[in-house]
């Protein structure tokens, strides 16, 4: 994304439709894992609520309602994330289209420069949900 | 162009710290920090459940890959 922007800032256009394009296939793919991700956790029953196996957690000697709160807190987070990128993704489809039309110059590229900070900010979001979600714990995990 | 415009060695430089500090980070978390990890109790908890340890490592690895 950030060199996307950067070949706004210098007028290349074959180079800013394929970064975009190549932001998009990124993002899917993520999405794609956090899907295969969440239906993973479905069949292990790690979703409070609609697949919920409070059984394995009392033989691990943990309070399922523990687990039920991390999970819960789990889904909400990587969920409004997810959605946060679903957006971020349809945003840039219309840049792609945009910049396709020619739309974008090296003194007009706001458009380009704007989706790019909306990108990074859901990617920060991500810098802090990776430790708190997924590597949190792992020390004791092995 | 009237605005400054950062040069793209920048940006592979800033790239490559972010895969540093993402191993780094994902490295410490397999360090044992004592009372550090008393704050983060509950979540630690959730994710040494049921689904042990091959899918926490799968999880851990999966995202560090994606991230950036």
């Amino acid at each position: 994304m950030a060199l996307a922007v950067h070949a706004a800032q210098t007028g290349r256009r074959q180079a800013l439709l394929a970064l975009l394009a190549l932001t998009m296939l990124l993002g899917t793919a993520f999405l794609g894992i956090k899907a295969v991700e969440w239906y993973q956790d479905y069949e292990e029953h790690l979703v409070p609520r609609i697949s919920w196996d409070a059984a394995p957690w009392r033989e691990h000697g943990i309070n399922p309602r523990e687990g039920e709160l991390f999970f819960t807190l789990y889904f909400i987070l990587t969920g409004l994330h997810g959605l946060h990128m679903i957006i971020g993704i349809g945003v840039l489809s219309v840049l792609l289209a945009l910049a396709y039309r020619g739309a974008f110059t090296p003194e007009h590229y706001t458009g380009v420069e704007l989706a790019g900070l909306y990108w990074h900010f859901v990617d920060i979001v991500w810098i802090f949900l990776l430790p708190l979600l997924y590597l949190i714990g792992t020390h004791g995990a092995g | 162009m009237a605005e400054h415009v950062v040069k793209p060695r920048t940006y592979y430089l800033v790239f490559a710290a972010l895969l540093v500090l993402t191993l780094l980070t994902v490295g410490a978390s397999y360090l044992e920090l004592g009372p550090l990890h008393t704050g983060v109790a509950s979540a630690d908890r959730g994710e040494q459940g049921p689904s042990g340890g091959a899918v926490l490592h799968a999880r851990v690895v999966q995202p560090a890959v994606i991230w950036w």
